[in-house]
């Protein structure tokens, strides 16, 4: 075969045989053993959650548009944000970034053709069909309004659908294990011989902390929700104290799974802002093993705060002491990858496409996040600002600031590999500022209504918080609205947008030296391992409109290798 | 660990793998390791699962250790000997059919894995019988859970943790 040959094979718009025209029919997908079909699943199961807990969210706003706005009951208020954050939490957000973007870039980052086991990744997915599903009973039958905590007793004592909900959140919690547990041997068997631990991306790095957790520490919330079933149905008391339990055991339980779930939200994030960031810097990423040991610190200490979210539940000031002090720990590796993002775009090339302009808001709204994060780890502000508004914009600053932020710009980034086709980058880059500004303007407000005493959870208010509640849902719209224009560009690009060569973005991690759409088997040719992040080496062929690494090029179209001397 | 070979073209080595061999693993060994990281790395998910249990129950038998002792009385010692016996004596016959597969002992190893599914099913059964007999006595049946808690509680914990931890 000629290089001609190889790089057209390699880096070629999939315009013959690919993943998507490989077979046809429903049972070609729902029975579909390629992680590439089992993400896009994925992918269009959590957009819908996304969007149906979306809508709830919107409800929640519209309804405090005014302090005494009867829109919704007050029962109907507490399902409302309990289905908002039991579906968003549990159908949407964990299984997001892994398992819908990990599944279709994880294997092809390392060059593999697939995920270790491909059935168990098939299993996972209708796992998590059958999870939301019974949340989706629970919510119409008699729905649910515990808040997404399901804390005791009240979880044991409520006329609503708890059995159906936990049930769910317990299957989800097997999906969510079933695809850790897939990732972490994928990383460590289907690895390129040629790709070492420090040769692979940081993506790769920080699915792999992600799969750590998911597997230490979703049992233990199966095993929890369990236990309240069993007490539900049963009558046996472990958690309530009417029956001899104790509700605080619950919260350790609870948290023990759901602090170290915070990180299975927001480290395959930060992966991907680390990839963003370089590409689209076109610079070499800086401090890269201090990115990859920073996700696994992040993942470990994650497992060592669970007990900063009772530091009004009755803990001893010893263990509150401690918690505190680990929980201002974890700032260290997460600051540890802020720095480096910034240092990498540093004299860069910057690219404001739109995932480049994703990952700054990401940088820019984890920042907050982060930041504010530490004032609720802090004993003596926590007291003040526990249970109250505050709580509710720092979570939503790392969770929809960061993990969302950063999905959307991971899936405008591999959308045109999935597809084969470009989107259109203005109106991309419009949806970003829509969600960006639309999200300051939902939340900024709830740090100073919180700082002021605003409870959260709370059916109506004080007029004083008015103006801010009005923002918050003026915001709330907006942001709404750049998710559905993201997503209607998106979808319109998919079948509608110009076709695109294999790597048009200069990316050099492997899952660009293959078509896009890429074949059934990822590559049709053997993949050259290099560093992910020399983009030095890659070399623009006009022929194929295509980056290309210099090994693919003849020889005398290889440029000369200029030293590079600004880093 | 294995990790993926390096020198081949794609293109041809769909045609070159053994019956046993899933196409998108390389070779055997690559195979045989994923599994078997796979199947520890699952068990580990599996001692986690009970460990929420066993905290449970270390924290109550801390908080009411008169329970424990108060509620043996209501326990079997004969269905709980017989259960252990039969419960170490399955281990033993799965370990074995494992052996036997190693060996190519094909005929072992379909003996071995009945005798364990009958054990499996004498256990079973025996826990039924003992659990439902428990959970009907009036000393501490559904119906007084509210006044006779304490006895309640110590049982669910043992039943469950033993139970369920086979």
């Amino acid at each position: 075969m000629s290089t001609a040959e190889i790089r057209s094979k390699l880096f070629g718009h999939g315009d013959g045989a690919n993943y998507l025209n490989h077979s046809k029919g429903f049972a070609s997908w729902a029975l579909t053993l390629d992680h590439k079909r089992i993400g896009i699943m994925y992918l269009i199961g959590v957009t819908s959650a996304l969007l149906l807990a979306g809508v709830f969210a919107l409800v929640l706003r519209t309804h405090l548009w005014s302090s005494d706005s009867g829109l919704l009951s007050d029962a109907m208020y507490n399902q409302m944000f309990t289905l908002h954050g039991a579906i968003m939490v549990f159908a949407f957000i964990i299984p997001s970034i892994p398992a819908a973007l990990g599944n279709f870039v994880l294997p092809m980052m390392l060059g593999a053709k697939d995920v270790a086991f491909p059935r168990l990744n098939l299993a996972s997915f209708y796992l998590w069909v059958f999870g939301t599903g019974f949340l989706l009973v629970a919510l119409l039958t008699s729905g649910l309004d515990t808040g997404w905590t399901f804390y005791t007793p009240y979880s044991i004592r409520t006329q609503t659908s708890v059995v159906y909900a936990t049930f769910g959140a317990f299957i989800l919690g097997f999906s969510s294990i079933f695809t850790g547990i897939n990732f972490l041997v994928t990383v460590n068997t289907m690895r390129p011989a040629s790709m070492g631990w420090f040769r692979m991306p940081l993506f790769i790095w920080s699915l792999y902390a992600t799969a750590i957790i998911q597997i230490l520490a979703t049992p233990v919330l199966g095993i929890t929700l369990l236990l309240l079933m069993m007490e539900r149905i049963l009558g046996i008391g472990i958690f309530d104290p009417v029956l001899g339990g104790d509700p605080v055991l619950f919260q350790h339980f609870f948290w023990f799974y759901s602090h170290p779930a915070v990180y299975v939200m927001i480290l395959p994030a930060m992966g991907i802002i680390s990839e963003l960031i370089a590409v689209y810097s076109q610079k070499k990423i800086f401090g890269y093993s201090f990115i990859a040991f920073s996700s696994v610190a992040i993942a470990l200490l994650g497992f060592l705060v669970w007990g900063h979210h009772l530091f009004t539940s009755g803990q001893s000031h010893v263990m509150t002491l401690i918690f505190s002090a680990i929980t201002f720990s974890v700032a260290i590796p997460s600051a540890v990858k802020v720095f480096n993002w910034l240092a990498t775009l540093y004299k860069g090339s910057i690219l404001l496409c739109t995932p480049m302009c994703y990952a700054l808001s990401f940088i820019f709204l984890f920042g907050i996040g982060g930041l504010t994060g530490l004032f609720l780890g802090a004993l003596s502000t926590d007291i003040h600002l526990h249970d109250t508004y505050f709580v509710v914009a720092h979570f939503h600053f790392v969770m929809v600031g960061g993990t969302l932020t950063a999905l959307l710009g991971g899936v405008f980034h591999w959308w045109p590999k999935m597809f084969g086709r470009m989107y259109n980058d203005f109106l991309g880059r419009v949806g970003c500022f829509l969600v960006f500004s639309g999200f300051n303007l939902t939340f900024f407000p709830q740090f100073v209504m919180g700082a002021r005493g605003m409870p959260r959870r709370y059916a109506s208010y004080d007029p004083e918080f008015m103006i801010f509640h009005q923002w918050s849902t003026i915001g709330a719209f907006v942001l709404g609205i750049g998710i559905v224009l993201s997503v209607v560009v998106l979808v319109y690009a998919a079948f509608y947008g110009r076709k695109v060569s294999g790597n048009p973005f200069n990316g050099a991690s492997l899952e660009w030296q293959s078509a896009s759409p890429p074949s059934f088997h990822n590559f049709d040719h053997q993949v050259v391992m290099h560093d992910p992040y020399e983009y030095g080496d890659m070399v623009y062929d006009e022929a194929l409109d295509s980056w290309v690494h210099r090994d693919f090029m003849e020889p005398e179209k290889r440029p000369e290798r200029v030293p590079v001397t600004h880093h | 660990m294995a990790v993926a070979e390096t020198a081949h073209d794609t293109e041809h080595d769909h045609h070159e793998h053994g019956e046993f061999i899933a196409h998108h693993f390389d070779n055997a060994e690559q195979q045989y390791d994923s599994g078997k990281l796979g199947i520890w790395v699952f068990l580990v998910t599996e001692v986690l699962f009970f460990s929420g249990l066993f905290v449970a129950y270390t924290l109550w038998r801390s908080h009411h250790p008169e329970i424990f002792t108060q509620a043996h009385v209501f326990l079997d010692k004969w269905l709980g000997g017989v259960n252990t016996v039969v419960l170490l004596f399955s281990s033993l016959t799965m370990a074995w059919g494992v052996r036997a597969a190693q060996l190519g002992q094909n005929r072992v190893v379909a003996q071995m894995t009945l005798i364990t599914m009958v054990c499996a099913s004498m256990f079973i059964g025996v826990k039924a019988t003992n659990g439902t007999w428990e959970f009907c006595r009036p000393a501490c049946g559904r119906t007084r859970v509210r006044t006779r808690l304490r006895p309640v509680l110590w049982r669910s914990l043992w039943e469950s943790r033993t139970g369920w931890s086979r």
